[in-house]
C-alpha cells in the first residue's frame, strides 16, 4: 500500500517520518489557497513545500480541488499561468474534481499526470471508465467515492488492469468525511469575521444523527463534516490485495496534528471517533421502498382506473383511467387498495354519474357501482 | 432590431395530474421520472402507461417532455437501464435528464434521445461545459451557483443550449457534493432519498479555545431560501437562456398550476412589451407569494447568494392558498361543475378558480351535490362534488381556497 498524506505543514510530514509509525507517505497533497478547499499555501509557501517534500523524497501532488464558476476558474487560471516553468516542474502530478479543470490541464498545462477525484457518485463502471477516457490518456489515478464497498473496488481494480492498466485507484484511508460542499458563507454572518479567515464550529440538531458535526468556513465556501472520522486502517491489506493502490490519511482538519500523527503507531490513540460505514455494504437504497404507498401505481396493461369515492353503505366510483379499458357490466376486477386490501368483485350493476343505468363505462367516465366494501378512495382496479 | 430571445418555460411534473397542470397552465415543456433513476423517490413518478398517457397530453397541447435519470447509480442500478430508454424512446420523450457519465453514455447507446447534463452534475464553467459536450450532451443544465450572465458566456463558449433554473427550492450544497442523508440515515440522497438535513435547525458551537466564536442555538443556518427569477426575465432573455426552469416535481398541482401560470404570462408579456410593467410584476409577485414557498431570494441569478440567503425561520409553509380540487368535468346544461376534493370545504366558505389565463374568480359555495346528485353540505376529502355551473369553468382548473391560519 502507498500512501498519501493531506498535511497543513512540511513539518507534519517530518513529524510522520520521525515518528515509529510504519506508514511512510510517498506522496504530499499541497493546497494553494486559491486552488485548494482545505489549502492554505500561498504561491512562494507553495513552491518552498513542494521543493522540501521532494527533498524528503516525498511526491508533491498540485491540489486543486475546488469547483469553479466561470470568474473562478479565470481566477484560477491567472494563478496558475503567472507560475515559472520552475515552479510547475515542482509537482510530480495535479489533482481535480470540477471536469473545468480537466479541461483547463488538457488544452493549457501538457505533460503533467492528473490524479482526477470522482469521489461524488460516479459507483457504477461505465461512469469511471468514461472519465478516465475523457482525460486523453493523462489520468494516472482516479480517487473513488467512499460509498463504494470493497466488493466493487475489487471489480473495478480489475477491470482497470484490462482497459487502462495505468491507472491506479485511491482511497480515503484516514480522516474527515465532507458531507456537503457550498459556495456559500454560512458561519460568517454570525461572528466577527473577514472573508478570508477560516472559521470553525460545530452543528447540532435535535434530531439525534445529526449532532456533532463539523464545519468549516473560508475563502472557498462552507464544508460540513461527519462527526467522526472514516477509518479503513486495519483494512489495508484486504483494500491492497483488492487492488486499491493508494490510502490517503487527511490531518488537514486537525488544528493540532500531533495526537492525530502520535496516533499512526497505535490507532488506539487516535483522538477522534472513526467509522468504517460502507466499506463491507451499501444499502442506501432499500429503504426507498418505503417512501411511497407503490399499490396505488399502475402496475401492468391491466390496470383499468383507480376508485375515487367511495361512500359506506351506498357507491363505489371508479374512473377508468387505463388505456382502451372499460368497466363493464358483468365483468370480475381486482381491487387492491392503498392499505393493502386485494378482493375481486364482479360487477352486477352499473350506473353514471347521472343516474342512467349503462352497460359500459369507457376511459375517462366514472362507472358508479354498488359500494365496494375495502375499496376506499385511490384503490387501483384491474381487469382480473 | 433582432427580436426578443424567448426562453422555454420547463415545470414540474411529479405525477400525470401535475403534468396537466402545468401544461394547460402554460409550462412549455415538463420534466418528471419513471419509477427508477431519478431523485425523488418519495414522489408518484411515472409508470411506462402512465408516461404514454403523459406524451399523448403534451403532444397535444404541444408541450415537450423530458425524462430525468439523474441519479448517480451503483452498477446493480443500471442493469436494466438500456432496457428503460429504449421503452421511452419508443413513447417518444423528447429527451432526458443525466447527471452520471455511465448513465449518458447508456443513453447514448439505446437511443438518439437527446441528452441535457442535469444541474446534478454541478457544470458551473464553460470549460467544464467543453468536456460535457464531447460526452455527447446537447444541453447544460447549469448549477444554481451559475449568474445569468456566466450562463450566457457559457452557451457562447460551448455552442451548447443552456438551462437555468429560475423558480423553487434551492440545494444548500453544489448538486450532487451533498451526503448528508447517506451518512446519517442510510438514504442515499444522490438516489432519490434526501431526507431534507439541511432544512433542521441546528445550534452551532465554536470548538474551545477558537476564534472567531459562534455561538448560536436555533439557528437553520443551512436551510436555503427559495429561488424567485420572476423579475429578472429581461437578464434571461438578453443572455438567450435557452429554457427556464421551475423546481418542485413534489409540490402540489396548485404549485404547478400557479408557478407556469405566472412565468408564462410573464415571458409572453415581456417577448410582446421587451419589460414587464410594475403593476403585472406587482400581480405575479402576489400570485407567488400565495402558494407554499420559503422567503425568495434570487439565489446567485446576478450575485452569489450569500448573506441573507437562508432561512431564519421554518418558512415553509408560508401560503394564502390551499389547493382545493380541480375541475374534472363542466355540464352547462345539466347545471354542474364536477370537481374531486382535495381539501375538504363547505357550504357558504368562498372558492376561488384558477383560470388558465386572466385574473382568478372568486365562487362562493352557495349550495353543493354530492356525485350522484344529492344534496350536501359539506365536501369531503377524496370524494367528488357538483358546484353550482359558473361560467369560468374549464376542465383542469384548480380551485383553491384560503388556508387556514
Amino acid at each position: 500500500m502507498r500512501w498519501v498524506a493531506g498535511l497543513n505543514s512540511i513539518e507534519d510530514l517530518v513529524s510522520i517520518q520521525s515518528s515509529e509509525s510504519p506508514i511512510f507517505p510517498s506522496e504530499i497533497l499541497l493546497g494553494h489557497e486559491g486552488l485548494s478547499r482545505l489549502g492554505t499555501f500561498t504561491d512562494g509557501a507553495l513552491e518552498k513545500a513542494a521543493k522540501e517534500a521532494r527533498k524528503l523524497d516525498v511526491r508533491p501532488i498540485l491540489e486543486w480541488d475546488i469547483l469553479m464558476t466561470e470568474a473562478e476558474l479565470n481566477k484560477s487560471a491567472e494563478i496558475i499561468s503567472s507560475w515559472s516553468d520552475e515552479m510547475r516542474a515542482q509537482f510530480g502530478a495535479v489533482r481535480v474534481q470540477d471536469p473545468g479543470a480537466l479541461q483547463y490541464l488538457l488544452e493549457h498545462w501538457k505533460g503533467l499526470p492528473i490524479q482526477l477525484n470522482l469521489e461524488t457518485g460516479n459507483h457504477n463502471w461505465d461512469a469511471i471508465e468514461g472519465w478516465i477516457a475523457s482525460g486523453e490518456g493523462r489520468i494516472e489515478r482516479i480517487i473513488l467515492s467512499i460509498e463504494l464497498p470493497i466488493d466493487r473496488l475489487r471489480t473495478y481494480s480489475q477491470k482497470l488492469k484490462e482497459s487502462a492498466p495505468g491507472v491506479s485507484i485511491e482511497l480515503l484511508g484516514l480522516g474527515p468525511i465532507l458531507l456537503l460542499y457550498t459556495p456559500r458563507h454560512l458561519l460568517s454572518t454570525r461572528a466577527s469575521f473577514t472573508p478570508s479567515d477560516t472559521i470553525r464550529s460545530i452543528a447540532s440538531s435535535d434530531e439525534g444523527v445529526h449532532k456533532g458535526f463539523r464545519v468549516l468556513e473560508n475563502r472557498h465556501g462552507t464544508f460540513l463534516f461527519h462527526q467522526k472520522d472514516y477509518c479503513l486502517m486495519e483494512h489495508a491489506e484486504d483494500l491492497s490485495q483488492a487492488g486499491v493502490q493508494e490510502l490517503r490519511l487527511d490531518f488537514r482538519l486537525e488544528q493540532d496534528s500531533a495526537p492525530v500523527i502520535t496516533a499512526l503507531s497505535d490507532m488506539s490513540r487516535y483522538p477522534n471517533k472513526t467509522t468504517r460505514c460502507f466499506y463491507q455494504a451499501n444499502a442506501t437504497d432499500v429503504l426507498f421502498k418505503k417512501l411511497k404507498n407503490t399499490r396505488v401505481q399502475r402496475m401492468d396493461h391491466h390496470y383499468v382506473g383507480e376508485v375515487v369515492e367511495s361512500s359506506k353503505g351506498s357507491h363505489t366510483i371508479i374512473q377508468v383511467l387505463g388505456k382502451d379499458q372499460t368497466i363493464t357490466l358483468g365483468q370480475t376486477f381486482k381491487f387492491i387498495s392503498p392499505d393493502g386490501h386485494i378482493k375481486e368483485q364482479i360487477i352486477d350493476s352499473l350506473t353514471n354519474l347521472d343516474g342512467e343505468v349503462v352497460n359500459e363505462v369507457a376511459m375517462g367516465d366514472y362507472a358508479v357501482t354498488p359500494y365496494i366494501k375495502l375499496a376506499t378512495a385511490r384503490t387501483a382496479v384491474y381487469r382480473d | 432590431m433582432a427580436p426578443r430571445f424567448k426562453p422555454e418555460l420547463l415545470s414540474p411534473a411529479g405525477s400525470l395530474d401535475k403534468l396537466k397542470a402545468s401544461i394547460t397552465y402554460g409550462a412549455d415543456a415538463v420534466y418528471l421520472a419513471g419509477q427508477k433513476y431519478g431523485l425523488r423517490s418519495a414522489a408518484e413518478n411515472f409508470t411506462l402507461d402512465e408516461l404514454d398517457e403523459g406524451v399523448q397530453f403534451a403532444k397535444a397541447h404541444g408541450a415537450k417532455i423530458y425524462v430525468v435519470l439523474n441519479s448517480f447509480p451503483h452498477d446493480q442500478d443500471i442493469e436494466s437501464l438500456g432496457e428503460f430508454v429504449g421503452q421511452i424512446s419508443d413513447l417518444q420523450v423528447n429527451g432526458v435528464i443525466a447527471s452520471d457519465l455511465g448513465v449518458i453514455s447508456i443513453v447514448r447507446k439505446n437511443s438518439q434521445l437527446p441528452v441535457h447534463l442535469s444541474t446534478q452534475a454541478s457544470c458551473l464553467n464553460s470549460e467544464s461545459g467543453k468536456i460535457w459536450k464531447k460526452q455527447g450532451v446537447s444541453r447544460l443544465i447549469l448549477g444554481r451557483e451559475v449568474s445569468i450572465q456566466d450562463a450566457g458566456k457559457i452557451k457562447r463558449a460551448t455552442g451548447l443550449e443552456v438551462e437555468l433554473f429560475i423558480h423553487g427550492s434551492m440545494c444548500m450544497a453544489y448538486s450532487g457534493n451533498c451526503t448528508i442523508s447517506n451518512f446519517t440515515r442510510g438514504r442515499d440522497s444522490n438516489r432519490g432519498g434526501c431526507a431534507q438535513s439541511c432544512r433542521l435547525s441546528y445550534t452551532l458551537e465554536s470548538p474551545s479555545g477558537t476564534t472567531p466564536a459562534v455561538q448560536e442555538p436555533g439557528t437553520f443556518f443551512m436551510s436555503s431560501k427559495d429561488l424567485l427569477g420572476l423579475d429578472l426575465l429581461e437578464y434571461f432573455s438578453e443572455e438567450q437562456i435557452d429554457s427556464v426552469k421551475i423546481e418542485g416535481r413534489m409540490r402540489s398541482p396548485l404549485y404547478a398550476a400557479t408557478t407556469a401560470k405566472v412565468y408564462r404570462e410573464a415571458i409572453d408579456a415581456y417577448d410582446r412589451d421587451g419589460k414587464l410593467s410594475p403593476q403585472d410584476l406587482a400581480i405575479w409577485l402576489k400570485q407567488l407569494d400565495q402558494i407554499s414557498h420559503r422567503d425568495y431570494m434570487s439565489g446567485s441569478l446576478v450575485q452569489p447568494a450569500n448573506e441573507n440567503s437562508t432561512v431564519t425561520y421554518d418558512t415553509k409553509g408560508n401560503q394564502e392558498f390551499e389547493f382545493v380540487g380541480t375541475v374534472r368535468r363542466v355540464e352547462p346544461e345539466k347545471g354542474y361543475v364536477l370537481m374531486d376534493v382535495r381539501t375538504s370545504f363547505r357550504v357558504g366558505e368562498t372558492l376561488d378558480l384558477l383560470p388558465f389565463e386572466g385574473d382568478s374568480t372568486l365562487i362562493p359555495v352557495q349550495s353543493l351535490m354530492s356525485s350522484i346528485g344529492q344534496s350536501i353540505d359539506h365536501a369531503r376529502v377524496s370524494t367528488l362534488v357538483r358546484l353550482p355551473y359558473f361560467k369560468q369553468a374549464q376542465v383542469g382548473c384548480i380551485l383553491r381556497k384560503a388556508a387556514q391560519a
